[in-house]
């Protein structure tokens, strides 16, 4: 079946992953999972340089249609960030915008800044994908999808182990999306997730070339989901939410 | 023939379950695993002694469940016997779970453990645990000499089962928490198909999460074959089990 990804990578991991932090292994990785797009965000852009990685995410999005950006914007330089999604949101391979909480950026998502910038990204954006490692960041973005109700957030990872938490956000929040790559394949997390919010905010993405989309795809596989359920997940929610249609 | 090394049973203090053996049993029966390597949830959160009867008893009663016993070394009186026992009555296979129960595996009661468990030929299954634990285990474990194999390694100390699976010829390790690509193909290409070995976690992590790892993997089929079973029959003992 046909698949968006929601949640890819262009960038060097420090791992072995061989192949990793190229073109070809991303479209390897999309020809043999049936990927028709997968939406990126730049590696460079999150750990050291969001110009620099933004600017050669743009590059690829654009010699390689298979291939979608997130523009990756930082609490820390909110400026530059909007500057950023002007330069880029309007081009055609841009479908988003990603944002890091804490980790990378070294900014909570309860911080007065990260607010300050998910405003102006809802100024410019209509879809934003955020890691979630756990409910708390859920639900500070809960209260920000109650005030930007016309920004989708993208609930990256689906808080993990507190996903149940997560899609029960989701159930109030219309705004919120979960989206469940994770290396804690927790059995049952999938149908416990739609049976509280419905597949219809549920998107597929795999956190490629850092996880293997065969991990996250035999997860949902397991997960007994109807082909509708299945259609939704793995194509029809995203290409809505990123206009593929 | 596909074998499953990582799988358990039992009840969790943190969330209400359906990991009866029958709930395992059906789901390696949907899965089409031939046998599997078990162990009770009690013997881990509990009391390993009952635990081990436990798990004795479930495989005792089910031909495809192969028996894994645990002991505690925190609580030293009756360790080194239930080593003993287990070995007596028949379990090849010992499984750790040090970051639960917290103690770490260069701790003395553990290393008394190893010895007695030597003596026995048996296998030992531990976890990778943070970075520097797997490289423990092939200092201080592996001359030991009976096999090991590493439970649970993930993307973040991959390199470190590399390492150590090249390294000693007695380290193997378990899949399930492969989740990057090529992975699986690296350790081969690093380590040999042999030092790989299939397991799932079921029924707390979803089978076909694993399972896709390895079926996705640009491997040969002998050596695919031998990563979700010959492995496992071979290196752990399994041949007429």
């Amino acid at each position: 079946m046909k698949k968006i990804d929601a949640h890819a990578h262009y960038g060097v991991w420090n791992f072995p992953i061989p192949h990793c932090g190229t073109v070809d292994n991303l479209l390897r990785l999309c020809d043999k999972h049936d990927v028709a797009h997968a939406v990126c965000s730049s590696g460079l852009a999150i750990l050291y340089d969001m110009e620099e990685g933004n600017a050669e995410m743009a590059e690829i999005v654009a010699e390689h249609e298979q291939l979608l950006g997130y523009v990756y914007v930082n609490p820390n330089f909110i400026p530059e960030s909007i500057a950023e999604m002007e330069r880029y949101l309007p081009e055609d391979g841009f479908v988003g915008v990603k944002i890091y909480t804490a980790g990378y950026s070294g900014v909570p998502a309860d911080a007065p800044i990260f607010e300050d910038m998910v405003a102006e990204v809802a100024r410019y954006a209509s879809a934003m994908l955020i890691h979630t490692y756990d409910i708390e960041v859920g639900r500070t973005l809960a209260g920000y999808a109650e005030k930007h109700p016309g920004l989708n957030f993208i609930m990256g990872h689906a808080a993990a182990m507190d996903s149940d938490q997560a899609a029960k956000l989701a159930r109030t929040h219309p705004n919120m999306y979960l989206e469940f790559c994770s290396s804690w394949a927790g059995k049952g997390k999938v149908e416990r997730a739609i049976d509280i919010c419905g597949a219809e905010q549920i998107l597929y993405g795999s956190d490629m070339d850092l996880i293997d989309p065969a991990f996250i795809i035999g997860m949902f596989e397991d997960a007994g989901l109807t082909e509708e359920q299945k259609q939704m997940i793995y194509y029809d929610n995203a290409a809505r939410l990123f206009g593929l249609l | 023939m596909l074998v499953d090394i990582n799988t358990c049973f039992g009840k969790s203090p943190k969330q209400r379950v359906d990991w009866s053996p029958e709930t395992l049993l059906s789901l390696l029966e949907d899965k089409a695993v031939d046998r599997a390597l078990t162990y009770s949830l009690r013997g881990v959160l509990y009391d390993f002694v009952t635990g081990n009867d436990e798990t004795w008893e479930v495989c005792d009663r089910y031909e495809r469940l192969i028996p894994v016993a645990t002991i505690d070394p925190r609580r030293h009186f009756g360790c080194l016997e239930e080593v003993e026992r287990c070995a007596d009555r028949g379990f090849r296979v010992f499984r750790f779970f040090p970051d639960e129960q917290g103690w770490t595996i260069n701790s003395k009661p553990f290393l008394n453990l190893c010895e007695a468990i030597a003596e026995h030929g048996a296998v030992m299954l531990l976890p990778a645990g943070a970075t520097g634990h797997q490289t423990l285990i092939g200092e201080i474990i592996a001359p030991f000499g009976f096999n090991i194999v590493i439970i649970g390694a993930g993307y973040g100390v991959n390199a470190e089962t590399y390492a150590v699976a090249a390294e000693y010829d007695n380290v193997f390790a378990e899949t399930h928490m492969f989740d990057t690509p090529g992975t699986i193909e690296g350790l081969v290409w690093v380590a040999g198909p042999h030092k790989v070995i299939f397991g799932s976690n079921s029924p707390d992590r979803y089978f076909g999460a694993a399972y896709a790892m390895v079926q996705h993997a640009e491997l040969s089929d002998e050596d695919r074959a031998a990563i979700l079973g010959g492995n496992a029959l071979k290196y752990l003992h399994l041949e007429g089990s």
